[in-house]
């Protein structure tokens, strides 16, 4: 750590590994958390006269490097792993690809800055921009098999929400906890058994809200919600996942099917200015952080959308949707062939 | 200059490629590592744009758009439906 940090507010340090800051780095977490996630054996880097503001995100499995006198404004968000594949096991974690922000960058709010995104010094990120790395960065490679068993898989952060941790009492604690919050959190829903709430759950249930056994609420800095109006149906089947600061929204119907992943900071509502319009979330769908559901969409099976899009109408099964509004692609077309399991 | 020149130099102008010329007609332009998603959104960009064609969620196949002969192949077919029509 630099001299003379300034922080207001709140910040997540999460992970094992190390994060080095500059001298005179500001963070200003007034308005909401900022993250800093550096994974066992990552390493985050933040240069001298770093600003960062509030709702800030930044994760490294790897390695994450902002240089000096950088701004990195409100709820943006710099990661080096995209945490699932597009295709195959969903669960299994991709390689890293790291992040590296050149000197005097300014990052606008709602900024994504995805794996293997290298910024020259200077450069100016718009904000709602989705920055990309190079077409052969861990996007688009196969998951590496890393050997382990599926037990050893399950303790991984997401995984521990869904099975029993063994010989591992501080884990199944905390597992333990989380079924007990989500049993108190969830109490007037219709719920599967063995729900999991890592963290703060928003739940505001004034319609019917079902929920799928083994579904998971992960915690963060941000918490999720649920809100079901009047009337409503808000629906969720089993084992799907939901990352910190998600936002469902139901005001006639919403729908999301088994073993979906929604990502951080994703918003589905089914309320637009021209009414209510039912959304319809099928089976393995991964939404990824930041996206936003348009009202009347539907999702098709297997379907992945990239972080910080806009799905404005309805994607056909086993594809990507990317950008805002958001085009769909076949999946076929998105993954080389060898990185496929069909 | 073919339809099949033309994919190719808009390919060639847009992406990082180390050698122009191991890209043939049946290249695989996605397991090659040639073109990604987005590169993929942008070639089917640049067909809308340049062929007055609309390629429907549906028809972002393999079949349709993985390497630059079927990518010919496809416009071709899409203009002469669109003239039939």
């Amino acid at each position: 750590m630099g001299d003379s940090p300034a922080v207001t507010g709140r910040i997540w340090i999460r992970g094992g590994g190390r994060i080095r800051l500059g001298d005179r780095v500001r963070i200003d977490a007034g308005a909401a958390p900022v993250e800093l996630h550096a994974g066992p054996g990552a390493e985050i880097v933040i240069g001298d006269d770093v600003h960062i503001s509030g709702g800030t995100s930044v994760e490294a499995q790897e390695s994450v490097t902002i240089g000096d006198r950088c701004r990195i404004e409100a709820f943006s968000k710099i990661l080096d792993n995209h945490f699932h594949p597009l295709q195959g096991d969903r669960r299994v974690k991709p390689p890293s690809a790291p992040v590296v922000v050149g000197a005097d960058t300014s990052v606008g709010s709602r900024a994504i800055i995805l794996p293997g995104a290298r910024l020259p010094p200077g450069t100016v990120v718009r904000p709602g921009v989705v920055v990309r790395g190079p077409a052969s960065a861990a996007a688009n490679r196969p998951a590496e098999d890393d050997g382990l068993s599926s037990e050893r898989r399950a303790t991984s952060p997401i995984l521990r929400a869904l099975e029993v941790v063994r010989g591992d009492p501080i884990g199944a604690t905390r597992q333990a906890l989380a079924i007990l919050r989500a049993r108190f959190l969830f109490r007037g829903c219709e719920r599967g058994a063995r729900l999991y709430a890592g963290g703060r759950v928003r739940v505001v249930n004034h319609g019917r809200i079902l929920i799928g056994e083994r579904s998971a609420f992960v915690g963060g800095m941000i918490p999720t919600e649920l809100i079901c109006h009047r009337g409503a149906t808000l629906e969720v089947g089993e084992r799907s996942v939901f990352n910190y600061g998600a936002s469902v929204e139901a005001y006639g119907s919403v729908r999301i099917g088994r073993r979906c992943m929604l990502g951080s900071s994703v918003r589905i509502s089914d309320l637009s200015p021209q009414g209510i319009a039912p959304v319809v979330i099928l089976d393995d769908v991964w939404i990824a952080h930041g996206a936003t559901v348009e009202p009347g969409v539907t999702i098709g099976e297997g379907s992945v959308v990239s972080a910080g899009s806009v799905v404005r109408r309805d994607v056909p099964p086993r594809s990507l949707a990317a950008g805002n509004p958001a085009r769909c692609l076949s999946l076929g077309l998105a993954v080389p062939r060898a990185a496929r399991t069909d | 200059m073919t339809l099949q020149q033309r994919v190719k130099q808009f390919i060639l102008d847009n992406f990082y490629l180390s050698d122009g010329a191991s890209l043939g007609d049946d290249t695989s332009l996605i397991a090659e590592g040639l073109v990604d998603s987005t590169g993929m959104l942008e070639v089917i960009g640049f067909l809308e744009s340049e062929y007055g064609i609309a390629v429907r969620d549906d028809e972002t196949t393999p079949e349709n758009l993985e390497t630059i002969g079927r990518i010919a192949r496809f416009v071709e077919r899409k203009t002469r439906d669109a003239a039939a029509s």
